[in-house]
This record gives structure tokens, C-alpha cells and sequence, in this order.
């Protein structure tokens, strides 16, 4: 508790005083007519603060529990969070070039065969399914306009 | 007795077969909306309004509003099932709701989001009918500076929301804020931290945030386990809500129609604010208050009966002045003037029948709804059985055709993946995602709120505090912020002595 | 070998003189698939309404859906970041106001002008105003100028920065030599809010203002573009004829319909023709925007791009004599 603490609390800490400066350099202006950066500074000064007492909290606070359970996965459960959210970003750079179907296609192959490995058939048959059934519900059904890639779908 | 009189011609034009038919239609579509995630109302409607061209404008109006409504009841659905709040009025829903799911109590959660919306929905609406003319001139009232009073307000109570600190709630609504000043300024026309990315100049998008926070963060927190321990616990307890939960959801049920309907009516923010007012009302008044975040019943009664209430009230602006609320309401009203309909406060001089014959046709498709949603709970059960292994890419492939539905910009899918990660810190350092969202959304609006105070005030701060409605919703926000340090500081006095 | 190499050979002759046939079909028919338009403000809004009530009789004449795409953002430009990216093949088009087009580049500070565009059409004018509660205690323009100068500064609602209606109020200000600051407002709709409630006399229009005044509950001060919707229009004052060097051309420009740069002419023609039959040919087009009080006319390819360029031209300088310049 105590280490997880301390350390979001300097993240917050470091965050904030990059934030004020950035304000800084927007321009406060006036209490009369406030520049761009009058608002994003003072919320860099509340968390500012607040992280400071977040510390001195953590400092104070449960070392006793340090030897409860590590919430971070191990290197499995580590490798299929970053294996998903790669994914999903490689499924948001090539939507509109591979258009949808197809996209949908090769997000749901990965997903089922990364994460926890379906057999082959299974994979791709749900896969197949799931894209051409959601581009149905979605484009057909309820006309939203789904990005066609080079092959027209 | 004139009002007897409206209402019995509002119903004769209602429950015509055709009117009925076309606002069960209209309820349907709603409730598929608000269930699938990022889909909104506005998409919908926008989408239908050319089809609409064909009837009368009482009958599309009818059929259009029962989406809105109709996607508030869809909403939640998603919030208690799957941990994605379908709109930000959903949110706080999923704090308790989906803890309910872990816990094999997703039925009682979805019926008893049914019933407190439909009691919410039905009384708010005699309120519209009974208080629009008072209730518009309350409504306007509301200037800069009270909005601004108000946003502060219910920041104070916005760490009342979920099981973390206060402190930590206090943080993530600070985070929320900074992140809604992202964008281009709106006085000044200067894009603030938006790092020459194009997307970012009109702020990040609330769909990509939410669905990354919850949705998205939720999955990968999930998958580190074993998909074959099923996430949702196998024996679903009951269908329908115990005696027990009834007993318990009176109370909240009630007090959210209260907080729902006044605060709806309050253009912009109204209907959000009375989610998380009910919420924090609930906690406090409640004899378990350690139960709220791990799947206290009233922490899905209040908030839901709150939101409907709410939705049903926003349409007094609408139809009494001719102000949209909300963008839903908007395209409702872009909708109107396609017809040939000019809203406006002579709305319902001149078309008497659409005023009356839509505000009766709520009554009839808020019970549409709650005949079509109580059944449906035992499907969306049964949904849950789905394997995870299955279910999972099935809720990311809802995310991210939901979240590029709304602008047809990828980017946004990749705010989404990024706020995706955002969420899964956020559960491993211990953090909760409800405050940062309340915190995003009303970020502009307090910003706006307290430049226009200013400009209005040529400088002077006292005009927070020299108006009475301010006034008082400063001093109750003060005096909350005050409570909060006094009892941190007692605690901290008994915890060293 | 032999039958190989004739068979090869024809198909090489062939192909060219069948694929010049089938682009000539394709410039004949047009359209043969679903057209876009970008609409750069979200559902609901003006620019949405007006892209809406015009889609029908897009399909009813030429058979092809008109798929309405909201991208709005940044001012209205990141609509034509998309339009720039399309194919100007007729396929792709956007709904906007051509001051985005000929302001932009002062306003949102973007690279492009207006030579980056095709021009299809204009076809409404906005129906620019400032508007106050119909309570106020000035009866009309000057009475309004005189308080102003007696009782500096006073304060304005606007529907956003850098926008039409508030560079004319910076031009009145300057010009007679008063001190108006614009409180920003995100629309209309929280515009009318507060001036209802009191908490500001005074909101610029840009359409929509007629249900408010029909019921009485504000009065036009100064009408800039288009006719005002008070009962008796001949009491309101136009800006053009009480301040007649106001440089009204180069402000406010028309609503019209624009494709990427590069569309062949005869195609530009078609699709002119189509939309101008589906907009200012089309009665529920006309109706609509009887409703929002905004003059439908129309304006052809060459005129408008005209008028942009001039626009263009003029804002620089008029930008900079305001002291609105992005820093």
C-alpha cells in the first residue's frame, strides 16, 4: 500500500509542476479577464498539493501491508496485457486502411489465439462470424458508416 | 381542470395505433442503443430524421423521443453487466452495479434499475406536466455564476463516490479536470497541451475516456487471470430482486426521483449531477455505508431512478423555451424544424397537440419500457454464461465500433486504447475511474462557467457570493470541503494518539 | 505459341480502349454510389440541419443515398481536413460556411485558403443579428449607442471566438468608438438561456432568433445579414445602411457546398446541378429554412468563388486593424 502510494504520489507531484509550468508559458492574464493558462495552473496547484499530502500520508502509513500481495501479474499476465492493447492499437491504425470487416477480422484471430489459445477452426470460425456478423448488425442494421479499405469492405 | 383537459386530448393523440406503434418502436431502438455502448441517441436520431420526413411531426417526435429515453434504460445495462457505462449519465451506475455482477446478482441490479427508472420517469412526468411554466423560469435563473457554484458544489461530493479515500477521489476529479482543459481555449482560441494532434483540439472526446476507463481497463485488468475462472460467478443467484433489496431501494427510489427532476431541469449538466448527487445522498443517509462500492443495492437504485427522472425533465427547456438541454434534445429540435415546427416558447400555443401528445406518450413509453426491460433481464443473465474467452473481444469490438461511430476519426480509437492503459494503472495504484470522469465533464463547463462570471462581473469575485442561488450552493460546498478536512483530521488525531 | 500471343495481344489492345469506355461511362453517370457530406458542427446544429433537409431530394434525384458525416471540430476545419484527404472525384463533399474557407487561415490559423477548394454552390445566407431582451431600454440602434457610451463597457453574448458575428461587433465597437467584450457562449442554445434569465442583455445570431422574437421575447438592435424576423422589419436598423462602410462582404459570406481541390469541370457541373435542385430548387429545403429565418439564394461556382477570394483578400487586413490576429 504504502510504496504504491508513494510512488503515484510523486508521479501526481511531478505531473502537477510540469502542468504549472506549461500554464505558465499559456499566460495567466488577470483576475478580470483570465488567460488560457489561469485554470489549468491552479488545478496543477490542487494536485500539486494533494499529491504533497498523499505523501507525507504514505510515509506515515501501513508498512505493514508492503509484504501483502504484489497486484502487478506476473510475465504471462503481462505479456497478454500489452499483447491486447497492441491490438487494439494496431486495430485503430489500420481500420481505415484494411476497412473494417477485415480488421475485425484479424483483431478477433489475435485474440483468441493470443490470450488463451483457441484451437485453429474455433478461432477463425468465430472470427469470420463476428465480423461479418457485426458488420451486418452494424452497417446494414443500423447504417452506421463503417470504413471500406483498399478492398471495398 | 384544464389540465385534466390537456392531458385527455394529449392521450387521444398518443394512443393512436399508429403513434403507439411508432413509439414502441422508437423505446426499442432506444433501449438496443443504450445497450450498445458508444452508439448514442444522437447517432440514432440524426440517422432517422429523413425517414421521419414521411409522417407527421407528432409521430416522429414521438418515436424520436423515446430513443432518448428509451437508450437511458439501455444504458445501464451495460454499466451493472459489463462495467461500460453506455452514457455519462451511466457512470456511477457501474460503482456498485457491476460489483453486483461479480457477485452473481446482475438480475436484481438490472430490475431494480428498471423499476426505480420507470417510478422516477412516470412521477417526473407529472411534475413536467404540473411545474414546466415554474420550473423553466427556475431553470433560467441559473446564470454563469451559479452554474459555476454548482459544478463546485458537486465536485465536494464527488469524492463521496465509490471506496477509496477521499483524498484519491479528490485527485482523479483534479486529473478529470486538467484532462478536460485539453483543447482549444474557447475565448482566446489558443489549443492548450494538445501536442499539434488535430483530434485533441476540441478536448478528449467523453466516449473514448469512459470506455477506455472502464471498459477497456476493466479487460485487461481481467485477463491477467485465467480465462477459465469465469469472471462473472457462475451460479447467477436470483432473477429478480429480493425482498430484502425492495426494502432497501424504497428510500433512494424516492429521493432520486426528488434530485433527478429538479436537477434535469437544469440545462447542460443537470441530469449528470443528480446521478452522482444520489449517490452521494445514499452513502451518506445510509446506515451501511461501508456496503456502497462492493454492491450496495442503493447505489443503483438512487442513481437510476435519478437519471430517468432527470431525462424526462430535461425536455421542459425544450419544450417550454425552445433550449436544448443536452446535444440529444438538440437534434430533437433540428429534427422539429425539418418538419416545419418552430420550437420555441410558442411551441405549445401553436401546436398544442405535439406538446401534450409527446408528453403523454412518455407516460406510455416509459411502461412500454418496463415491459420490454424486465423480461430482457433474464437474457442479459444469460449472456454473462458466455465464456470470457469469447465475451471479452466481443466487448472490445462494441468499444471500438462505438468509439469511431461518433466522429469517424481512428484517432479517437487510439484515445480510447490509451485511456484503456490509464485504467488499468488506475486499478493497480489504487485509484478509482468515476471521479476523473465526473471530473472530465465538467472541466469546460466550470472553466466557461467562471470566465463568463468574471467577464460579467468585470473582475469582481464577490458575484459567487452576492446572488442568492450562488451563494447558498458556495456555502454548502464550503461547508462540505470543511467536514471532510475536520473529520480527516480527527481521524488522523485518533490514529496517532 | 501463335494462338497464345494473338489471344495476349488482343486483350492488350482491348483493355485500354475498355477501360477509356468504362471512365466515360463513369464521367456520364453520375453519381453511381452513395455520396458523403461532411457537415462540420455536430447533429443538430445549423450546418447539420441544413445537410439533413436537403439529403432527401439528393436521393430522390439521383437515387443514391446522401450520407450525412459529422466531424466537427476546431472551428469547422477539421471537416475540411477530411474533405482534403478525399478523392475529388464528386464523391466526397462538404456543407459549410465559406467563411471557414476564406477566414480561416486568420481565424484557426491553418495552412490552407481558398484556391484549395472546388466550389459547387451557395445556397443560404445566414441571418446575422444582435439581439437584445425585448425589455431593454433602448428602443433602438442609437439609443443603444448612447447608453453604450455613457455606461462603458457592456457586455455581449457570442456564440464563439473569432467568429463572423464577432468581428462585426469588434468593427461597430472600433468604428464608433465603444467598449463592447464579448462574453463567449458555446451556441446558441446557452446563448438564449442567459438572455432570458437576465444575466446578459444582449446575444449575437446567426439564425434561429425568430421563435424567440415571434414570441416576444427579444427585439433585433442591428440586423447585419438577411431580414429581421421582428414584427415590423422596416424599425430595426441594418448595419449597411447606418454604417455604410461596414465591410459586410468581407465578413459574412453565404452557406454553401464545396469538394476537394482538382474536380474537372464538367464534373463540378453535375454535381452543381444536383445539389442546386436538391437546395434552393426544393420546397422542404426552402421551408426549412423559412423556419430559421435564413434567405435561401442562390449563388453560382463562379460568384462565390469570387466573393471568397475577396473575402480572403480583405480579412487579413481587417483582422489586423482589429488587433484579433492570432499571436
Amino acid at each position: 500500500m504504502g510504496s504504491r502510494d508513494r510512488i503515484s504520489a510523486i508521479v501526481l507531484l511531478t505531473l502537477s509542476v510540469m502542468v504549472c509550468i506549461g500554464a505558465l508559458g499559456y499566460g495567466l492574464g488577470t483576475f478580470s479577464t483570465p488567460g488560457t493558462g489561469f485554470f489549468p495552473f491552479l488545478l496543477g496547484i490542487l494536485i500539486g498539493f494533494l499529491s504533497i499530502l498523499m505523501l507525507a500520508h504514505a510515509k506515515r502509513g501501513e508498512e505493514v501491508k508492503e509484504s501483502a500481495k504484489s497486484p502487478w501479474p506476473g510475465i504471462e499476465g503481462r505479456k497478454k496485457v500489452l499483447a491486447i492493447v497492441a491490438a487494439l492499437g494496431g486495430y485503430g491504425f489500420l481500420l481505415e486502411k484494411l476497412g473494417y470487416s477485415l480488421t475485425t477480422f484479424l483483431l478477433f484471430v489475435l485474440l483468441l489465439k493470443g490470450i488463451q489459445p483457441q484451437k485453429w477452426y474455433l478461432a477463425m470460425g468465430v472470427a469470420l462470424l463476428a465480423s461479418l456478423g457485426s458488420y451486418a448488425l452494424f452497417q446494414v442494421g443500423l447504417q452506421v458508416e463503417l470504413p471500406r479499405g483498399f478492398l471495398g469492405m | 381542470m384544464e389540465m385534466l383537459h390537456h392531458i385527455l386530448f394529449g392521450f387521444q393523440v398518443a394512443m393512436t395505433p399508429a403513434n403507439l406503434l411508432y413509439c414502441f418502436f422508437g423505446v426499442l431502438l432506444g433501449t438496443l442503443i443504450g445497450v450498445l455502448p458508444g452508439l448514442g441517441p444522437v447517432a440514432t436520431i440524426s440517422i432517422l430524421m429523413p425517414i421521419t420526413l414521411s409522417i407527421s411531426p407528432v409521430s416522429a417526435i414521438i418515436m424520436l423521443s423515446g430513443i432518448y429515453y428509451g437508450a437511458q434504460y439501455g444504458g445501464s445495462t451495460t454499466s451493472i453487466l459489463i462495467n461500460v457505462p453506455g452514457e455519462a449519465t451511466s457512470v456511477v451506475t457501474c460503482i456498485d452495479g457491476y460489483k453486483m455482477a461479480l457477485q452473481g446478482r446482475a438480475g436484481p441490479a438490472l430490475g431494480i434499475s428498471a423499476i426505480g427508472s420507470f417510478i422516477g420517469g412516470m412521477v417526473s412526468l407529472l411534475g413536467v406536466m404540473l411545474l414546466a411554466a415554474p420550473l423553466a423560469n427556475f431553470a433560467l435563473r441559473f446564470g454563469p455564476p451559479e452554474y459555476f457554484s454548482l459544478i463546485f458544489l458537486s465536485l465536494t461530493i464527488v469524492s463521496g463516490l465509490g471506496t477509496g479515500s477521499t483524498l484519491k477521489a479528490l485527485l482523479m476529479a483534479g486529473l478529470g479536470m486538467l484532462t478536460g482543459a485539453i483543447g482549444m481555449d474557447m475565448s482566446t482560441g489558443i489549443p492548450r497541451f494538445t501536442f499539434g494532434i488535430r483530434t485533441l483540439y476540441d478536448g478528449v472526446g467523453l466516449v473514448p475516456a469512459i470506455m477506455g476507463l472502464f471498459g477497456i481497463g476493466e479487460i485487461l485488468t481481467n485477463i491477467e487471470e485465467k480465462l477459465e475462472l469465469d469472471i462473472f460467478k457462475t451460479k447467477i443467484k436470483r432473477i429478480l430482486p429480493s425482498r430484502e433489496d425492495w426494502v432497501r431501494s424504497r428510500g433512494p427510489i424516492g429521493r432520486g426521483t426528488l434530485i433527478g427532476f429538479f436537477l434535469g431541469v437544469i440545462p447542460g449538466g443537470g441530469a449528470l449531477i443528480s446521478t452522482f448527487a444520489s449517490y452521494a445522498v445514499e452513502k451518506k443517509i445510509s446506515r451501511h455505508p461501508e456496503q456502497f462500492g462492493q454492491g450496495a443495492i442503493e447505489g443503483v437504485a438512487g442513481p437510476e431512478t435519478a437519471n430517468n427522472a432527470g431525462a424526462q425533465s430535461s425536455f421542459i427547456p425544450m419544450l417550454a423555451l425552445g433550449i436544448p438541454p443536452n446535444v440529444v434534445l438538440a437534434v430533437l429540435i433540428s429534427a422539429l424544424i425539418i418538419h416545419g415546427i418552430q420550437p420555441g416558447p410558442l411551441l405549445l400555443a401553436k401546436h398544442p397537440d405535439l406538446f401534450w401528445g409527446v408528453i403523454t406518450s412518455m407516460f406510455v413509453g416509459n411502461a412500454m419500457l418496463l415491459i420490454l426491460n424486465l423480461p430482457l433481464v433474464g437474457l442479459w443473465v444469460q449472456l454473462l454464461r458466455v465464456p470470457y474467452t469469447y465475451l471479452f473481444p466481443a466487448i472490445l469490438l462494441f468499444c471500438l465500433v462505438g468509439v469511431y461511430s461518433i466522429t469517424n476519426n481512428y484517432v479517437e480509437i487510439l484515445l480510447m486504447v490509451f485511456f484503456g492503459v490509464v485504467g488499468y494503472l488506475m486499478r493497480k495504484f489504487d485509484f478509482e475511474p468515476a471521479p476523473f470522469v465526473m471530473g472530465l465533464v465538467l472541466s469546460s463547463m466550470m472553466e466557461n462557467a467562471f470566465r463568463q462570471s468574471l467577464t460579467l462581473s468585470e473582475g469582481s469575485m464577490t458575484i459567487f457570493f452576492t446572488r442568492p442561488i450562488s451563494a447558498l450552493l458556495m456555502a454548502v460546498g464550503l461547508g462540505v470541503l470543511v467536514c471532510y478536512v475536520v473529520l480527516g483530521v480527527r481521524k488522523r488525531e485518533r490514529g496517532a494518539g | 505459341m501463335g494462338k497464345r500471343m494473338i489471344c495476349v495481344l488482343l486483350v492488350c489492345s482491348l483493355g485500354p480502349l475498355a477501360l477509356n469506355l468504362e471512365r466515360s461511362f463513369a464521367q456520364e453517370a453520375y453519381p453511381t454510389k452513395p455520396i458523403t457530406m461532411l457537415v462540420p458542427f455536430p447533429p443538430g446544429g445549423l450546418s447539420d440541419t441544413t445537410a439533413r433537409s436537403y439529403a432527401g431530394a439528393v436521393q430522390k434525384i439521383t437515387g443514391q443515398p446522401l450520407v450525412v458525416v459529422n466531424k466537427p471540430g476546431a472551428g469547422g476545419t477539421i471537416a475540411v481536413d477530411a474533405l482534403q484527404a478525399a478523392k475529388p472525384d464528386g464523391y466526397t463533399l462538404l456543407e459549410s460556411s465559406a467563411s471557414t474557407l476564406a477566414h480561416g487561415m486568420f481565424t484557426q490559423g491553418v495552412s490552407w485558403g481558398p484556391k484549395d477548394f472546388t466550389v459547387i454552390l451557395g445556397h443560404s445566407l445566414y441571418n446575422f443579428a444582435f439581439v437584445v431582451r425585448a425589455d431593454a431600454p433602448w428602443k433602438n440602434f442609437d439609443e443603444w449607442v448612447q447608453y453604450v457610451r455613457q455606461n462603458p463597457p457592456f457586455k455581449y453574448g457570442c456564440y464563439g471566438n473569432l467568429v463572423t458575428m464577432h468581428i462585426v461587433m469588434e468593427w461597430i465597437g472600433k468604428r464608433l468608438g465603444l467598449k463592447l467584450v464579448p462574453v463567449h457562449f458555446k451556441g446558441d442554445a446557452e446563448g438564449t438561456q442567459n438572455v432570458l434569465g437576465g444575466h446578459i442583455m444582449g446575444h449575437c445570431y446567426a439564425g434561429g432568433q425568430d421563435a424567440l422574437i415571434k414570441a416576444g421575447k427579444m427585439k433585433t438592435l442591428i440586423q447585419v445579414t438577411g431580414e429581421p424576423c421582428d414584427a415590423d422589419p422596416k424599425s430595426v436598423a441594418k448595419l449597411k445602411e447606418v454604417l455604410p462602410d461596414a465591410p459586410v462582404d468581407i465578413i459574412a459570406l453565404p452557406r454553401g457546398i464545396f469538394g476537394p481541390k482538382g474536380m474537372p469541370e464538367t464534373l463540378q457541373a453535375k454535381v452543381a446541378d444536383v445539389f442546386r435542385k436538391a437546395t434552393v430548387e426544393n420546397p422542404e429545403f426552402i421551408r426549412t429554412h423559412q423556419l430559421m429565418k435564413m434567405e435561401v439564394k442562390y449563388f453560382g461556382p463562379k460568384d462565390l468563388e469570387t466573393a471568397i477570394q475577396k473575402a480572403h483578400s480583405g480579412f487579413g487586413e481587417l483582422i489586423k486593424s482589429l488587433g484579433l490576429e492570432r499571436k
